[in-house]
């Protein structure tokens, strides 16, 4: 009876201990609050805002709303100069502070610490030095860093975007066109002028390791695939097959080289080994295959292809050959661009009834697709190697120029560029060696 | 007069017609506003109910019934019309009528708020007192429904307020999963939140916590009795699983 007893004491005490379970399936995903306070600067030679460029990385990140500095309260450069309360009362929920100063053999040293408001204490030190022309590597290292640590992505802020601009120039006998293969630093900073050409320039595609960059020129009437060793400033032909050369693409291991060639009388997919200059034929269909690109483990290629009446995309297993469509939704379905996790596929999509293209992004999982841009004639996207920004081409005032938008749709925001046509972007991957991109 | 034979009925008909779309344009067209409301809150209405039975003087009872009035002054004019062709305006109150005419007097009735003068009419008379122990049973089950009832309220409260302070970070997908555990003192004060299982990324673990310490306090929580207080919200398990992100 006792033991009955003891038994129904224990029972009842785990009913009581039962907690109330409450589920959340949803959030605001608003904008988080962030106070860069401008950094404090020992080194003369500052020639560049280092404070400013990390504030407009984070702002352009989409996921930061940072403080304008007249809103603060205080201007702290120390930790003991950081009283949590006093951010509290403007709700911030990070701080981040910093100091910059030469090292006394002319590089430029600077110290961040980022703070958690909510939690009152430090979560991050980290500092980056470089010479007198890397500060704006230096500013983009500390974004990174300090995106890494409040999203669990690592940032993009660091990378390089290549692109076409085109302007038409006039002399005292003809008009021509002249074209240039750029690139620059995701913020548009920094631009660098790799070939110029009165022939065409297309689809630029950066190598894995980003020490190269695959393109599609005319200097020769006709198209052929270049590809250009931003080391050495020495560009190769790699292929100039009869008919149409065009839309290259690196494999994720750098081996390979995805295209679209046209010698068999009909544009496929082919894929070339760079070592061994072996052709593989990916898909022999009398239909329009075109626009490659890998899915980020290299097993598979998507492509564009008219085959069933209107552009969809399609994937080829690159063991098999075994072809499958991909998109369903919406009568225009292109250049399609796999998330490096492989959770999606952003891609230029027109709705059925509608004539404006956009850039869209299809759930793989699901299969949905959701509209991310408002502008009309969308082209070229291109996506960040961490997942978190599409680039893409558009028109702006009858000029083309450079935009990004988050891959959530929430944050949109310009390139800013020279007045001339700005087309066919691409986002290279991580760069491990920046000091690369310094020579001339 | 031949025009007259030939046009006299459908020149009526024209006259009727304007006379008919001025008198709807003049006089107003009653029939839509008796569908245009038809959300209330019903786990309000349904607490006040339970606090009636209270063998309480009329002082108590405004205090109770004020707020109704505040949230039913806005639909006046619709619940008007519905009360009459059928009699209930949730099936709980109706219930909940019977029994307290049984213990108390009818003057106490009569200042109840608005939906009470319609339902009370029921069978109530033939009651016999045999049946007060089964109805105190009755009762007291229903008492823990409408408890219950009440309960889920406030955790729709904390819900909304938690989602919309929660920003999700990039990398977060649907179907990760962290569960934290939540401690409050009466005023709804956050005191402590803990991570009771992690989702296997800090970021969206910490951006779970981060919508908990941004609420700060859960104001409506404050007008809990302590009992209810102690056996649900003074510790909570609050589970983080997007359902609505585009990846």
């Amino acid at each position: 009876m006792r033991y009955l007893l003891l038994c129904f004491c224990v029972f009842m005490s785990s009913v009581v201990r039962a907690e109330l379970t409450i589920e959340i399936t949803q959030g605001q995903d608003n904008p988080v609050s962030i106070a860069v306070v401008p950094f404090s600067n020992e080194a003369a030679e500052l020639t560049e805002d280092i404070h400013g460029i990390v504030m407009a990385d984070l702002y352009r990140s989409g996921r930061f709303a940072p403080l304008p500095a007249y809103d603060m309260l205080s201007q702290p450069h120390t930790a003991a100069e950081v009283f949590f309360n006093e951010w509290r009362a403007v709700s911030v929920e990070y701080v981040l502070i910093g100091r910059i100063a030469n090292d006394g053999f002319g590089r430029i040293r600077t110290n961040v610490e980022l703070f958690d408001v909510l939690r009152q204490s430090k979560i991050l030190e980290y500092s980056a030095d470089g010479g007198v022309l890397e500060q704006r590597d230096i500013a983009h290292a500390v974004s990174d860093a300090v995106f890494e640590k409040l999203t669990g992505m690592p940032g993009a802020f660091s990378t390089k975007i290549a692109y076409v601009s085109g302007k038409n120039e006039f002399s005292a006998t003809s008009v021509s066109y002249n074209n240039r293969l750029m690139i620059a630093d995701v913020d548009g900073a920094r631009e660098r002028q790799l070939l110029e050409s009165s022939q065409p320039i297309l689809s630029p595609s950066w190598s894995p390791d980003a020490k190269k960059i695959a393109y599609v020129s005319f200097e020769d009437g006709r198209p052929a695939i270049y590809i250009y060793d931003l080391a050495t400033n020495v560009r190769q032909k790699v292929t100039a097959f009869p008919g149409l050369n065009s839309a290259p693409a690196w494999s994720p291991d750098g081996r390979y080289l995805a295209m679209v060639l046209s010698k068999s009388g009909n544009p496929d997919i082919y894929v070339l080994d760079l070592e061994s200059r072996q052709l593989r034929q990916m898909t022999r269909h009398y239909g329009i295959d075109t626009e490659p690109s890998w899915l980020p483990d290299g097993s598979a290629l998507v492509f564009t292809s008219d085959r069933a009446g209107q552009p969809q995309i399609y994937q080829v297993d690159m063991a098999t050959g075994y072809e499958e469509r991909l998109t369903f939704d919406g009568n225009y379905n292109a250049r399609a661009r796999v998330l490096l996790d492989g959770s999606g596929i952003v891609l230029i999509h027109r709705s059925e009834g509608y004539s404006d293209y956009h850039i869209a992004l299809q759930n793989i999982a699901r299969g949905t697709i959701k509209v991310l841009t408002a502008t009309v004639l969308d082209e070229s996207p291109t996506v960040a190697p961490n997942g978190s920004t599409v680039l893409y081409a558009t028109r702006d005032g009858g000029r083309g120029i450079l935009a990004a938008v988050s891959v959530d749709g929430n944050v949109k925001y310009n390139i800013p560029s020279s007045a001339r046509d700005v087309r066919e972007p691409a986002w290279s991957p991580y760069i491990a060696d920046h000091k690369f991109f310094l020579k001339k | 007069m031949l025009w007259m034979r030939a046009y006299g009925w459908p020149l009526l008909f024209t006259v009727l017609i304007h006379l008919g779309v001025g008198w709807i344009l003049l006089v107003g067209w009653h029939g839509e506003q008796a569908f245009s409301q038809p959300v209330s809150k019903p786990s309000l209405i349904k607490a006040t109910v339970v606090e009636l039975p209270k063998s309480a003087n009329t002082q108590a009872k405004k205090k109770a019934s004020t707020p109704v009035q505040k949230k039913t002054a806005p639909k006046k004019p619709v619940s008007k019309p519905q009360p009459k062709p059928a009699p209930k305006p949730t099936p709980k109150p109706v219930a909940t009528k019977p029994v307290e005419t049984i213990t108390t007097p009818a003057e106490k009735v009569t200042p109840k708020p608005q939906p009470t003068p319609v339902v009370s009419p029921p069978v109530t008379p033939p009651l016999d007192i045999d049946l007060s122990e089964e109805l105190a049973a009755e009762d007291a089950a229903r008492e823990a429904e409408s408890e219950q009832a009440l309960v889920n309220s406030y955790i729709a409260k904390i819900m909304a307020q938690v989602e919309s302070a929660w920003s999700r970070p990039p990398s977060a997908r649907n179907g990760m999963q962290a569960v934290l555990v939540v401690n409050l003192i009466p005023t709804g004060e956050v005191v402590n939140v803990s991570l009771a299982e992690t989702s296997g990324n800090a970021a969206f673990d910490t951006s779970a916590v981060n919508a908990v310490y941004r609420v700060e306090r859960f104001d409506d929580l404050r007008g809990m009795t302590s009992a209810m207080f102690e056996a649900n919200f003074r510790r909570f398990r609050l589970i983080f699983k997007p359902e609505d992100l585009r990846l």
